[in-house]
């Protein structure tokens, strides 16, 4: 189940805000993925010390959505963090280089 | 024996030494108008000339560290450089088109470490200033230096930006494009980056920074997947979309599009 894991952004991942936006970048693709307001939340969330149900639950805080809608997003955003091998999860906490 | 030749591109000065004479030659006639044989040179390179391929190296251009070099590598050249000395050394082939790309990946390293890169984009210098039009291939960018005819052309394909004294700066480089001649040999303060669309309408928009990133990065050239060098190619993108006006630029074939850049710059 995704949301007992914790989650890191890839390390490989160059990365700047820009206006409340994440702009992220893997080198060896040179392909720049610029991330909305939320995706930008969850993005700096995912320092590997956190599991995706604590990022729920502070994108719920933050954004003041109903954990319905805050999970799905969540999920989704995460899921395909890690299909384009941007973001990793783990069963256990994933120390940051 | 040796010999030698000194070119001068975006005031970064590179000297060649190399045993073949007719590398050197080639290199006096492609570069000639940069040619400076008279200023100290920051950047020496000792170059033997190979006509096999390199093997393992790939058609794409790389930039990879080893052994606390970096090797500047493609089936056509391979060159292990020492940032520290300023120093390279490797073989390139007696073939000019394949020497202006090393030069360009050259360029594209060293001048991250001197406040510089190379931008995807032709240039032109108008008065005091210069304006740079960048874009991916067929969006304009020769075009529209052809119809700045009372401008001075920087480059119609590769242009340098350096930022001195606090202030960006466009430079003519003799890395052309389809006009197939070198950029005059001067620089400018730059007034604007415009992203080129052809269009059946003239008009621009200014962009802020974080649409301007993404667009910038596109078209400047770096040939590293060292994360730290991208870091700082972002972070130096960013510094320009801070310090320079940005804008999309939707042109005619025609000059016309002078009239709206006015308004933007």
């Amino acid at each position: 189940m995704l949301l007992d894991k914790y989650v890191s952004r890839s390390a490989d991942a160059a990365w700047r805000e820009i206006d409340g936006e994440a702009q992220v970048i893997v080198p060896r693709e040179s392909e720049l993925h610029s991330l909305n307001e939320v995706g930008t939340a969850i993005w700096k969330y995912a320092d590997g010390s956190r599991k995706v149900s604590e990022i729920v639950n502070a994108i719920m805080d933050d954004f003041d959505v109903e954990k319905s809608v805050a999970e799905q997003d969540t999920l989704n955003f995460i899921q395909a963090l890690v299909d384009m091998e941007l973001a990793q999860v783990s069963d256990n906490p994933i120390p940051q280089e | 024996m040796s010999e030698s030749t000194q070119l001068r591109i975006a005031d970064l000065t590179v000297r060649i030494n190399s045993a073949d004479p007719e590398l050197i030659r080639q290199i006096n006639q492609r570069y000639d108008n940069f040619l400076d044989p008279a200023s100290p040179s920051e950047i020496t390179l000792d170059l033997d000339v190979t006509q096999d391929i390199i093997q393992g190296a790939s058609l794409d251009p790389e930039i990879v560290a080893q052994d606390g070099h970096v090797i500047l590598r493609r089936r056509d050249f391979e060159v292990s450089y020492d940032s520290k000395q300023n120093h390279g050394s490797g073989l390139v082939t007696c073939n000019m088109y394949s020497f202006d790309s090393f030069l360009r990946v050259l360029f594209s390293m060293t001048l991250m470490d001197r406040d510089g890169f190379l931008i995807h984009g032709s240039s032109v210098k108008r008065g005091d200033k210069s304006y740079v039009f960048y874009g991916v291939s067929g969006s304009g960018k020769t075009t529209v230096a052809k119809l700045s005819t009372d401008c001075e052309i920087l480059s119609d394909e590769i242009t340098v930006i350096r930022k001195v004294d606090g202030i960006y700066r466009a430079y003519g480089t003799p890395f052309w494009g389809e006009m197939r001649k070198n950029g005059e040999n001067v620089s400018a303060p730059v007034a604007a980056f415009c992203l080129l669309t052809k269009d059946t309408k003239v008009f621009s928009n200014s962009l802020k920074s974080s649409a301007a990133l993404p667009r910038l990065m596109r078209c400047i050239l770096f040939f590293s997947n060292n994360k730290n060098y991208v870091s700082s190619v972002m972070d130096r993108c960013l510094d320009v979309t801070a310090s320079v006006k940005c804008c999309d630029l939707h042109f005619l074939p025609n000059d016309s599009f002078w009239r709206v850049i006015a308004d933007v710059a």
